[in-house]
């Protein structure tokens, strides 16, 4: 009877022939490594902002299962005191909370009233009878705070100190009122908790709450929701943290989608190692098949080997993944609090279930990967003992089919984006198709590359030229597959590359075109629902300065849609309509006066993409007189939030949001106004006020956009870095093999008179036009992930649209990247080969 | 009366050709010969003469266009891959030109392979393994790799590796090819020893008159067909 057991001869052979090729089975297990270790690094980082999002929103709510909010983003103390004994409402608190910093880390102000809210925290409750004075210095002394213990302990700070929290661009000391004990877990870390009428004072919202903590039955809740008045709604607490949630998931589906390209590039890694080992070993299979060994164990041979690479691998990569996701934390965290909202990581959490996922993924990956090799070597047959080369034959002959398969798959992914619709998901695998037809078509397009090009080798380098070219097209299933994972880690950093580009000249032109003043006035932003206001008759104060022909008048506020949260944009101006938009497409008829009328909403391109809505659609929103619906006017372009504006005249929103501040005044100067001199007026002015205000020129906010923007796709830029890192180990795993291979044909070459350089030369020039196919290659796919990433998955995930802006330095980046990328993976190579005894070559078998 | 035992090897009509182009060459034509239980059978023949495609066929790791191949009264011809690998694992034994020894296993785990892949104890391995590398001649190596060893202790692990699972049928591919001719002598001088000593019976396949002469029988191979007189070669 056949079996399909491993015996141990079988296993020690295996063993020490991945020993004995230390370099290439080290290489396999680095680029597996490396390709689990972004995975989990991402997934980690992902996890962790979204823990600390969800601890953060648990710190704010605490058991709430309810809240009352207003639609103006404001309920007067009043109205709580109405609600409160109209209701019985027992466990109902009021509620500020606002992003502060201090000492540069992020933390949240939590302003409740903490008598009302004892019966609802516990941590509050303790923290009352554990030290009744804090609570009354909390209550009773303006001004002060109370911090958890490891707060106060890392800031080195205790009961009495002063510590300076920095409220948007603003800052201003607070005494510590009292330390609250840890309560198991993370307790209130991260929040410091204020009297309610301390945060009114220090947010600048006297009189007024942002919302009401509940704790209520489901009866309790419908009886309340109907009771309520006008312009005040309650919706369960998990509403709102879905909702601000729901917001990043696009940026970390994203994130996770470029994790999984260095996984692929690491699964050629794979590919490439156990072909290698198949093809080496071709005549020892052979025998082993004379022996008796059957197909089904050299199927597991190969398929065991490449799990104990992986497993060795996937270990390695959960610890570099720790490490990298420790970095890429903060990254994410930085990128969540530019443009997004404020969010406080402490630590990276290291969760198990990442890990696994990523070590499975990398287990997954590389088996899938040595399959082919694994069926390959249970091909083998008896009389391959004395056939060397018949696995090269056996694929060359391949390569048509396996780029026309490659051209199917690419065009299924075209297909696949036609008929995707908006979903992301399919985007994302339309995007995989296209690497993965593109890759297959590449080893034949290398081999055509080298054929035609070996002419012009031989002229412009020689002997050595020659060879070096006819050496790609002689180990083609191997060095074709080098360039392609080159040419696919390449190709997306081309294309990532034109993406970024083309956001940032998109972005560029936008700002410019929307930012129509010269001089910006604003109150420093909070991140909260609702920011406090400038004074009033600041904006006529600031109009009727010398030099200054307009100014507009915005306030920004969130309001509530019939799903979810949007920017409310209120804009004003001195000179009539606001200026500064682009649409995309149609906008209604007679747009502006029906707009200055109240009659119609302006939406962003995000906003509408998300929802399919079009000029002429209604949308609802919740004013203080209830819901109200707007027809949509017309779709502004508008990469400023990608969750969404909405812009409707500042007098209308005032009217019926009940808000008549506003947060920001742009300035515009005359045609002969002296800048300097207006500037100078207008902080004169700012400087008689006794809030602070924020004053920045046009160029200052561009600038400061653009950086951000940098920011934030700084971790784009490292994930692609790490993609070319993992391609970079492929090509010099295939260089190291195919040295190997070729040790012989090398020792031929010395002995016949190739002098050591030349022989450098030979291997350095192989490798040069490998790096060259790869960089060549890599402009098509690059150019088509490019526009992938623009138009599919960028509009998908964010809703944003932009022109594609592709730029010769971009793809000479690229091609320059691969060249060099390569020529440094030839040099070990080349320096070991010519470094070699040729006597010990020719001996050895 | 009683029936005499059936052939350790029949072969009977067997012809192969490959084809060069449009084109077929013959390779083997209708070659036919019997091998008894015990006899030790030279195949002689020129490069290109179609003696190893002639091996191949025996061993079952090629087919025949046309005739049969039958090993202990199976034909070859009928049996399947799984068939065919027991048949090699637990009835065939080969020795090649260039020793095909496995490089990254020690002396005694070549030995071993065929034992373990047959299912013997590990105990009865060991026991066996240091007899046979007693008999020829290499006890104290078996901790060494094929590339500790010269050309000549290779082909002796070879040929040990090769019968040491007492196969019915030994396979000899030009075993002293790769060797000196000291060395060939040597070599030989054991196989011949070690299968007169033990009954096995043996094709052996050589282009060299001298190493044919240590087979009972000698069938010259010449132009793909086969003749008891190796006088009649025609080289």
């Amino acid at each position: 009877m056949t079996n399909v057991a491993l015996t141990s001869s079988l296993w020690a052979a295996s063993r020490r022939y991945l020993t004995r090729h230390r370099w290439q089975t080290w290489l396999s297990i680095i680029g597996i490594a490396l390709g689990v270790a972004v995975v989990i690094a991402v997934d980690l980082a992902n996890e962790s902002a979204r823990r600390g999002f969800r601890l953060s929103v648990e710190q704010v709510t605490g058991p709430t299962t309810h809240q009352i909010e207003a639609a103006s983003g404001a309920i007067p103390d009043a109205v709580y005191a109405q609600l409160r004994i109209a209701h019985h409402l027992q466990r109902a608190a009021p509620v500020i909370d606002a992003p502060i910093r201090v000492e540069g880390r992020s933390m949240t102000l939590l302003g409740i009233d903490p008598i009302a809210a004892a019966p609802m925290r516990a941590a509050v409750a303790g923290a009352a009878s554990g030290d009744p004075a804090g609570l009354v210095r909390l209550l009773g002394t303006p001004n002060t705070l109370a911090l958890s213990a490891s707060d106060a302990q890392h800031l080195g700070a205790t009961v009495g100190d002063e510590i300076e929290v920095e409220i948007g661009t603003g800052a201003r000391a607070m005494t510590i009122a009292a330390v609250l004990p840890q309560q198991g877990g993370e307790g209130l870390a991260g929040v410091a908790i204020t009297d309610i009428a301390t945060a009114q004072e220090v947010l600048g919202r006297v009189d007024e709450i942002e919302r009401i903590d509940l704790m209520l039955d489901d009866a309790e809740a419908a009886a309340l929701a109907d009771a309520l008045p006008t312009g005040l709604r309650l919706q369960p607490a998990a509403q709102r943290s879905n909702a601000l949630e729901q917001m990043t998931r696009a940026f970390h589906t994203n994130l996770t989608a470029m994790s999984l390209l260095a996984m692929l590039v690491g699964g050629f890694i794979v590919y490439n190692t156990m072909t290698f080992a198949v093809l080496q070993r071709r005549p020892l299979l052979g025998t082993l098949r004379m022996l008796g060994v059957t197909r089904s164990q050299l199927f597991l041979l190969v398929l065991t080997e490449a799990l104990v690479l992986a497993l060795i691998g996937a270990v390695i990569g959960m610890l570099i993944g720790i490490a990298v996701g420790a970095g890429l934390v903060q990254l994410v965290t930085r990128t969540i609090n530019d443009i997004y909202f404020q969010l406080s990581v402490r630590n990276l959490h290291v969760e198990p279930l990442s890990l696994l996922k990523g070590a499975g993924l990398g287990l997954g990956v590389t088996l899938l990967a040595a399959l082919g090799p694994a069926l390959e070597a249970a091909r083998s047959q008896p009389r391959d003992v004395l056939r060397r080369t018949l696995v090269e034959r056996r694929g060359q002959r391949l390569l048509p089919w396996l780029a026309g398969s490659g051209g199917l798959t690419l065009l299924l992914g075209i297909v696949l984006v036609q008929l995707s619709g908006r979903s992301m998901a399919i985007g994302f695998l339309a995007l995989f198709l296209v690497i993965v037809g593109a890759s297959l078509m590449m080893p034949l397009v290398v081999r055509v590359f080298a054929m035609t090009t070996t002419p012009l080798f031989g002229r412009l380098f020689g002997t050595e030229g020659r060879l070096a070219a006819r050496g790609i097209t002689a180990s083609i299933t191997r060095s074709g597959l080098a360039v392609a994972a080159l040419a696919v880690a390449v190709a997306a950093t081309v294309g990532v590359g034109i993406m970024i580009g083309s956001f940032r000249t998109s972005v560029s032109q936008w700002l410019e075109n929307t930012l129509t003043s010269d001089i910006y006035i604003s109150v420093p932003s909070d991140g909260a629902t609702r920011t406090g206001a400038l004074p009033p008759g600041l904006a006529e104060q600031i109009a009727e300065l010398p030099g200054v022909a307009a100014v507009s008048q915005g306030r920004g506020n969130r309001v509530q849609t019939r799903d979810g949260l949007v920017m409310m944009l209120a804009l004003e101006s001195s000179s009539g309509r606001p200026r500064g938009f682009r649409f995309k497409g149609n906008t209604a008829h007679d747009l502006w006066p029906r707009w200055q009328a109240g009659e119609l909403v302006l939406v962003s391109e995000p906003y509408a993409y998300r929802r399919q809505l079009a000029v002429g659609e209604r949308i609802e929103l919740f004013t203080t007189g209830g819901w109200r619906g707007y027809q949509i006017g017309g779709i502004f372009q508008d990469y400023g939030s990608d969750s969404g504006t909405v812009i409707l005249p500042r007098p209308i929103y005032a009217a019926l949001w009940d808000d008549p501040g506003v947060s920001s005044i742009g300035v515009l100067l005359g045609r002969d106004a002296d800048a300097d001199a207006v500037s100078a007026r207008t902080d004169a002015v700012l400087a008689g006020l006794d809030q602070p205000v924020t004053m920045q020129t046009n160029r200052a906010i561009r600038e400061l956009s653009l950086e951000i923007f940098d920011r934030t796709f700084t971790i784009t830029k490292v994930l692609r870095l790490l993609a070319v890192g993992v391609a970079f180990v492929g090509i010099l795993s295939a260089l190291m093999a195919l040295e190997l291979e070729r040790a012989k044909d090398y020792a031929v070459l010395r002995a016949t008179g190739m002098t050591r350089g030349q022989l450098r030369k030979l291997i350095l020039l192989q490798t040069s036009a490998m790096g060259i196919a790869a960089g060549l290659l890599a402009i098509p796919l690059g150019l088509a992930m490019g526009a992938l990433l623009i138009q599919v998955i960028n509009l998908r995930s964010f809703g944003w649209t932009m022109p594609m802006h592709v730029t010769a330095d971009t793809l000479l980046a690229g091609v320059l990247l691969a060249w060099v990328a390569a020529v440094i993976a030839g040099l070990y190579p080349a320096l070991r080969a010519a470094r070699a005894e040729p006597a010990q070559a020719l001996r050895e078998e | 009366m009683t029936e005499a035992p059936p052939p350790v090897l029949a072969v009977a009509g067997v012809s192969k050709s490959y084809a060069e182009g449009r084109q077929r060459r013959a390779v083997l034509s209708d070659v036919s010969f019997d091998v008894a239980a015990g006899e030790c059978v030279a195949l002689l023949g020129r490069s290109g003469s179609g003696k190893s495609t002639l091996l191949n066929l025996l061993a079952g790791i090629d087919k025949a266009d046309a005739g049969d191949v039958a090993i202990m009264g199976r034909s070859v011809t009928a049996m399947g891959e799984p068939e065919l690998t027991l048949l090699r694992r637990q009835h065939i034994g080969f020795i090649y030109q260039f020793f095909n020894l496995i490089a990254t296993l020690t002396v005694a785990e070549n030995l071993a392979l065929p034992l373990e892949l047959n299912g013997m104890p590990a105990g009865q391995r060991g026991q066996r393994i240091a007899a046979m590398l007693a008999k020829v001649g290499l006890d104290g190596r078996e901790d060494a790799f094929p590339d500790q060893l010269s050309g000549g202790e290779q082909q002796r692990v070879a040929i040990a590796r090769a019968i040491i699972h007492e196969p019915v049928l030994v396979l000899a591919d030009e075993p002293t090819g790769n060797l000196d001719a000291r060395t060939g002598a040597v070599v030989l001088e054991l196989l011949a020893h070690l299968f007169r000593d033990q009954g096995h019976t043996m094709i052996l396949v050589t282009h060299s008159r001298k190493v044919s002469e240590v087979a009972d029988r000698i069938l010259a191979v010449d132009n793909g067909r086969l003749s008891t007189h190796s006088e009649a070669l025609s080289w």
